[in-house]
């Protein structure tokens, strides 16, 4: 255990040096791409993970963030930060307003009700084509650019940039995550989880976490679907597509919801793999569909679950 | 051109009410909410093309057959996946769905591409009477959604397998007092909405054109029923069926066809918003 200080410091090392090792842009696109994804994964994995409750809308918050973002850059210029941040919120406000008839509903129809807003998030990207352009979707979204007073403005363009500044949003992401999750609020997340009438006998008012817990997700998948729009500059309803959904199920499913080191494996595991894979789109999601399938069967709690048991026997036979 | 409308609007209902109702029934007696249930729809359908189509088998045999290929698909599925899931939890039978789901759709853009088919039906004349003009194909489909309503209402309703289907979903600890053989009845339910899918999808493939995300569309359709007519309620689900099926074509006929698709998204969003347990539903039990 009082090493463990160690192993973040050489992960940290490790990857800030990792750009001057010289790799390609190819390869820093592919970390760029595990860092975004790997936060729009946490969004998933405190709500599965940590409340217990399957929330098919991730994806969509991730594309209501993507779409806040791009618009508010493109229509009024808005400064990369400002749009970032309000993506957040905005999606954040909008979990809360739908949170509420939704968090009403039994695990079941909660499960429904959430891919329903999904689907309805697409079918509103693709129609109200006077705002979103519709399938044509949003060209030219600028890059993240950094105007703070008295210095000269940062505009983050190279493979390089992008890698050092999705680097610090995961390692912020990650360190607050944690912080939420070994906090009281996360208490009773898991409190909630482990038996939701228990929970509420010991006087947890599950409604109100449950509800903060679906804010603070839609929060997280939001803020990477802004950072999303900003490094690929292009978004269009395909953001809304059951793809990123399933990517991001067999991404904290295989990963292990509930642990949060589990599902960062996960992020590496599944965004790497379809470049090792590189066949045709179809026949990669038939891969991912038995990939699936065997993990939820054989590995029910995913690689981070399987991880901290062998940590906790160990621990157990030191002691 | 009121009665064209309606007459359409029922044609549709029909098929959605196939679908919805065994999704329905399903929910009710396994508990598990079926994502691959529209994929199986899918699958009645490219069936029905691979062989009428590819082989020139007539079409009216390839009717059973694509109802046979996807109950065997269906049962596989069963029982490779979801049987064992059965005792554990919920989500994870969910995204066990999800992942069949995922197959069996990726797996039909693979063998048959992406672009929307066209099967010939035998019965492509058509016949009016009144002032309604359908095709004989619309109207084989339409008299068979009837009938096959009617006959799993008498089914569910007055034999004993039906009864014991009925009691599954309102009560497993009492059907266990009585000696009702609980997992059989699961295997029943699950290949009874299955086939009704695949029927489904055998009867439209003429109608309509078939592509591989078809499961999906009509999937945004059927939660649109079952959140209208309430999770795990058969008798809502019927009726949620015709009100959007009408509905749609009402819509599309006076409105605009573009709109139609609308009225799901309405329904989903007013019903989530005003009225989660359904609009005919008993509440659905919390916790």
């Amino acid at each position: 255990m009082k090493f463990k200080f160690l192993y973040y410091a050489f992960a940290l090392v490790f990857f800030a040096v990792l750009p001057l090792l010289g790799l390609s842009s190819y390869s820093l696109h592919i970390l760029i791409m595990i860092g975004i994804f790997l936060i729009l994964s946490q969004s998933l994995n405190l709500m599965m993970g940590y409340v217990g409750l399957l929330s098919l809308g991730t994806s969509a918050f991730f594309g209501v963030g993507a779409y806040v973002s791009a618009l508010l850059a493109l229509n009024f210029k808005t400064p990369f930060l400002a749009c970032f941040l309000a993506a957040g919120l905005s999606s954040a406000l909008l979990a809360a307003c739908v949170g509420i008839p939704f968090l009403r509903l039994s695990r079941h129809s909660f499960v429904v009700g959430t891919l329903a807003f999904l689907l309805i998030c697409d079918l509103v990207s693709r129609n109200w084509t006077a705002v979103t352009r519709g399938p044509m979707g949003l060209p030219g979204i600028p890059s993240p650019r950094f105007n703070i007073p008295g210095l000269p403005p940062i505009t983050i363009t190279s493979k390089v940039d992008h890698y050092y500044f999705i680097f610090i949003l995961v390692c912020l992401v990650l360190l607050l995550f944690i912080k939420l999750i070994n906090s009281r609020l996360g208490r009773a997340f898991r409190a909630i989880r482990d038996d939701e009438v228990l929970a509420k006998s010991m006087g947890v008012n599950t409604f109100k976490y449950k509800w903060l817990a679906f804010i603070i997700s839609s929060f997280i998948a939001a803020i990477a679907g802004s950072y999303f729009a900003h490094y690929i500059m292009f978004v269009d309803p395909l953001i809304f597509d059951l793809y990123y959904l399933e990517y991001i199920l067999i991404t904290v499913i295989v990963g292990g919801a509930g642990t949060v080191w589990g599902v960062v494996a996960g992020a590496f595991i599944f965004t790497t793999l379809p470049e090792f894979l590189r066949l045709a789109g179809g026949l990669r999601l038939v891969i991912y569909g038995f990939i699936l399938l065997l993990s939820i069967h054989l590995i029910p709690e995913g690689i981070g679950g399987i991880i901290n048991r062998g940590l906790k026997k160990r621990r157990l036979v030191e002691a | 051109m009121f009665f064209q409308h309606l007459a359409n609007g029922l044609l549709i209902s029909g098929i959605y009410s196939l679908v919805a109702v065994g999704f329905t029934l399903i929910f009710g007696v396994l508990e598990v909410i079926n994502f691959a249930h529209g994929e199986f729809y899918m699958l009645g359908a490219f069936i029905v093309f691979f062989f009428a189509g590819q082989i020139g088998l007539s079409y009216y045999w390839s009717i059973p057959l694509s109802i046979l290929v996807s109950l065997i698909v269906g049962i596989l599925a069963e029982r490779t996946s979801i049987r064992p899931l059965l005792e554990k939890s919920f989500e994870s039978m969910v995204i066990c769905t999800f992942a069949v789901s995922m197959i069996l759709m990726n797996g039909a853009l693979l063998t048959w591409g992406a672009e929307p088919r066209i099967i010939q039906s035998p019965l492509s004349a058509s016949v009016s009477f009144f002032e309604i003009a359908f095709t004989y194909q619309r109207l084989l489909v339409l008299i068979m959604a009837i009938a096959i309503s009617l006959a799993l209402h008498f089914f569910l309703q007055r034999t004993k397998t039906g009864k014991a289907i009925r009691a599954t979903a309102q009560n497993k600890e009492a059907c266990l007092a009585v000696g009702i053989d609980i997992a059989r009845i699961s295997r029943l339910t699950f290949s009874l909405g299955i086939g009704l899918c695949g029927l489904a999808g055998a009867l439209v493939a003429p109608v309509y054109s078939v592509f591989p995300t078809m499961g999906q569309t009509a999937m945004f359709k059927v939660f649109a029923i079952v959140i209208l007519g309430g999770l795990g309620n058969m008798k809502g689900a019927l009726l949620a069926s015709l009100i959007l099926g009408l509905g749609e074509s009402l819509i599309a006929g006076y409105v605009s066809a573009t709109l139609k698709d609308g009225l799901a998204f309405l329904i989903m969003l007013s019903i989530l918003l005003l009225r989660p347990a359904g609009l005919f539903g008993r509440a659905v039990r919390t916790l």
